[in-house]
């Protein structure tokens, strides 16, 4: 038999990474609000990589966070992190977005690109920030490309495969090629 | 299917950008579920992007955190209410004395001409602070039903109690408690004074009858514990003995490591 006292609740529960999920799915607020704290700057900053236009990004962000705190029980922890599902979450998010606004428009569905790029001259970009914003650029362009279709323009391999002419299976190694460079580049700095 | 080719086909990063189908990506989840070389990779993969993901941050505007925090969580309350439409029969106290608090303030904020966002501010907080106070008062309920239940058992009259001391070779202030209750025979734990043990050994309780020692298991002690420890039940004991022990507890104790001993204090 063995015997525990950690169940009992002496104090009021503080948010950290390790009962942030727990609390989340919980429904706790302050864990919602912790979640925006640690990861509102890494989800505007893809928005604004996808959408491309400062003032749409926002009200994008507004109707992100509302979708993740009303989206916390579908979270499943082993499907992967949960700042990969809110990451996940945002994209697809994003995307929808855009082609439904791209088909309302009466746009191709792919010209998303085209869309007026438009932020804010004041915004407080660190140095640190554009040498990283530049990171896809470290990789041959065959690989920058599919990353771009795929990770922030939501193509599918079969679409990239279709559009491009590259044949499924090389789109698959180059995606994994694109992400073991990728990773390297971040373990050594 | 051979998992290493799989492994080297990339689908599994495909996956991670999102670029297989519906059909495709529930496949992938099955296989990442059943095979843990390939969650592994896709752990990397992910990881991979988390990093790329952050390397684009960008910090949202202060003032926004508190307008979107309000949108989520009022369209919550929405729902809610909407589900629960039983009346609660308790108010606490809190959320009265908060409510008040919260009406007294918009009321003086109004003749103020203060702006829509100061009271959306100022909601938002009191939203927090309620759910912050709500769980205190969690907490304090559980403590008190807690405190109670201990009161319970030591005014019981068939509880008897055995004051475990410190044994000769020991420090003399060494202390832990059994009570014993001689009705339904449950043994309850109140460590006093014993201690830290160190990583690798575990405190065991033995109860002692007709000279031969019963296995009561280990226990854990946290100091933040103020309460009895259920520990199990004995028939019948003459005297109860704490031992220190490999983890995870032995068979039979080591006298060597007896740490505290006691008799009952008086006979039922």
């Amino acid at each position: 038999m063995f015997c525990n006292y950690d169940a009992l609740p002496v104090r009021r529960l503080q948010i950290t990474e390790e009962n942030l999920i727990e609390e989340f799915s919980k429904g706790n607020k302050a864990a919602l609000s912790y979640i925006y704290d640690s990861y509102s700057a890494a989800l505007y900053g893809i928005i604004i990589k996808i959408v491309r236009n400062e003032e749409l990004s926002q009200d994008i962000l507004h109707d992100v966070i509302i979708k993740i705190w009303k989206k916390r029980n579908h979270y499943n922890q082993s499907k992967g992190s949960l700042y990969t599902w809110m990451l996940n979450l945002t994209r697809n998010h994003c995307i929808d977005y855009l082609r439904s606004k791209a088909n309302r428009n009466d746009l191709q569905n792919r010209e998303i690109s085209n869309f007026v790029y438009s932020l804010e001259s004041n915004r407080k970009f660190d140095p640190q920030h554009i040498g990283l914003n530049e990171l896809l650029k470290k990789l041959p362009e065959e690989q920058q490309q599919i990353i771009q279709l795929s990770y922030f323009e939501g193509y599918t391999q079969k679409e990239i495969s279709e559009d491009y002419n590259i044949p499924i299976g090389t789109v698959k190694s180059r995606t994994k090629a694109a992400l073991e460079k990728l990773r390297k580049i971040f373990n050594h700095g | 299917m051979d998992i290493k080719e799989y492994i080297g086909s990339g689908i599994i990063e495909a996956y991670a950008v999102g670029a297989l189908s519906e059909a495709e990506s529930q496949e992938l989840e099955k296989m990442a579920a059943a095979h843990p070389e390939i969650k592994e990779v896709l752990e990397k993969a992910q990881k991979t992007l988390e990093d790329l993901s952050r390397a684009y941050a960008i910090n949202p505007k202060p003032e926004w955190k508190n307008k979107i925090l309000k949108a989520a969580f009022d369209k919550d309350s929405a729902k809610t209410s909407r589900i629960n439409k039983a009346p609660k029969k308790y108010f606490s106290p809190w959320l009265v004395a908060v409510s008040i608090a919260l009406i007294a303030s918009l009321g003086i904020n109004v003749t103020q001409h203060q702006s829509v966002e100061r009271y959306e501010d100022k909601l938002l907080k009191l939203n927090l602070r309620i759910s912050e106070l709500e769980q205190d008062q969690q907490i304090m309920v559980t403590n008190y039903q807690l405190l109670e239940k201990n009161l319970e058992i030591l005014r019981d009259p068939n509880t008897a109690i055995f004051a475990m001391k410190g044994v000769t070779n020991r420090d003399s202030n060494l202390r832990a408690d059994v009570y014993w209750n001689a009705s339904n025979q449950k043994v309850y734990l109140d460590v006093k004074k014993l201690p830290a043990p160190p990583p690798d050994k575990d405190y065991q309780l033995w109860a002692l009858k007709d000279g031969q020692p019963i296995d009561m298991g280990v226990f854990r002690m946290l100091t933040e514990a103020n309460t009895l420890l259920e520990v199990g039940e004995v028939p019948e004991a003459e005297a109860f003995a704490v031992t220190l022990e490999p983890k995870g507890g032995s068979v039979s104790p080591n006298l060597e490591e007896m740490y505290v001993y006691g008799t009952p204090l008086r006979a039922l």
